[in-house]
């Protein structure tokens, strides 16, 4: 069971309540009636919950910071147009992740068209210093077995792993069954684990570097 | 819950039983407990903890405050002020007919009618996409296939119900 840490207002009551999902779903709807009439707080809350996970989602299926960041805008803004008419039939992030997947998915296909490879260096938007190499190196090198999976196998653990979504979200943004997502899943894990098995000595030496 | 179904789950979820799904975990954990093979967590555990390597992709500088600059410029539909301006046509259509109703003025009625329903089409009809705005986005909760004009939607207005305060943010 899911529950909310607020700060004390209107949309994050004080207390860290245990919430159902239709609880979970009512919250969200009154944030959204909130961004709707244009309420500074619905919006602070809706952009501080939901900006930072649409990026990284963006830039996960994308590894392009710049792409990503248009892309995480453009749904952010979509989400804002749909406020008047919100209903709470399903999660704001649910919602967002389908938006963005779809809007990444087009992206992708346009560089197929136009021939260009994704990025290869996968940009890191920041720099990290020093002390963080062994971190941001080992982080390089699950990076990479991830984009060794398959599209929907690397979506699938993005969204259960990274994006913190439960596995009927993940389904639905996938618009897959949850028999289906798991065996994208338990797919995925299994390759993951014979290649990241592979690089064992290179992780553990970066480790130690 | 059985043994299969608890290895399905590890499968496809991995060791935290808190990415497991809600309606399966308390049995899941408890026959985890009581008689699932031993060990059986610990490949995903492995597994599970190089992932959290790349769990939080770093945000670009500045990424936040440019987020909010662009959603201030957006506004929400006004579906609701939309869908009165044909009610009220209608109205005023019904008003005419009321006051026109002597038989030598019908002719005139049937006009201001006419004239009244070409208008509340009017309203109701969207202007024709150019097609130049490039890309198809998802709009709806039930459809999210539904294509809609792209650059309308995100650059075509300003302000409306945000605050304005010449500064990025929500005015906090």
């Amino acid at each position: 069971m899911k529950s909310i840490a607020t700060r004390g207002n209107a949309y994050e009551p004080e207390a860290v309540t245990p919430l159902t999902r239709s609880d979970e779903l009512a919250v969200e709807a009154a944030l959204m009636l909130g961004v709707a009439r244009g309420e500074p707080e619905a919006c602070r809350v809706v952009v501080e919950q939901q900006g930072p996970a649409a990026y990284r989602f963006a830039f996960r299926l994308l590894r392009d910071s710049e792409e990503a960041e248009d892309i995480a805008q453009e749904a952010m803004v979509r989400l804002w147009k749909q406020a008047p008419d919100w209903r709470p039939l399903a999660r704001i992030s649910t919602w967002l992740h389908k938006v963005i997947y779809r809007l990444a998915l087009d992206r992708l296909r346009r560089r197929r068209e136009e021939g260009l490879e994704a990025a290869e260096a996968m940009p890191d938007p920041s720099p990290g210093p020093e002390a963080a190499f062994a971190a941001v190196q080992r982080r390089a090198v699950v990076n990479e077995a991830l984009q060794t999976l398959p599209e929907r196998q690397r979506t699938a653990v993005q969204l259960t792993h990274f994006q913190g979504l439960s596995g009927a979200e993940a389904a639905s943004v996938l618009d897959v069954s949850i028999e289906a997502l798991e065996s994208l899943l338990a797919r995925a894990r299994r390759t993951l684990r014979t290649t990241l098995e592979d690089r064992r000595a290179e992780l553990l030496e970066r480790d130690d570097g | 819950m059985d043994n299969k179904r608890l290895l399905e789950i590890i499968a496809a979820y991995g060791s935290d039983a808190a990415r497991w799904p809600a309606a399966e975990r308390d049995d899941a954990l408890a026959l985890l407990e009581s008689s699932a093979p031993a060990g059986v967590l610990e490949n995903e555990r492995g597994l599970d903890s190089l992932l959290a390597a790349v769990a939080n992709e770093p945000l670009p500088q500045g990424y936040l405050q440019r987020l909010n600059a662009v959603l201030t410029n957006s506004r929400p539909q006004q579906r609701a002020a939309e869908a009165r301006k044909p009610f009220m046509a209608v109205r005023l259509a019904v008003w005419l007919r009321q006051a026109m109703r002597p038989a030598i003025l019908r002719p005139a009625a049937g006009l201001c009618t006419a004239a009244v329903i070409g208008l509340v089409a009017g309203t109701l009809v969207p202007p024709p996409s150019t097609g130049a705005t490039g890309g198809t986005a998802y709009n709806d909760q039930d459809d999210l296939y539904r294509p809609v004009d792209v650059a309308s939607i995100a650059y075509g207005s300003s302000g409306y119900g945000l605050v304005a305060t010449g500064q990025e943010g929500w005015g906090q």
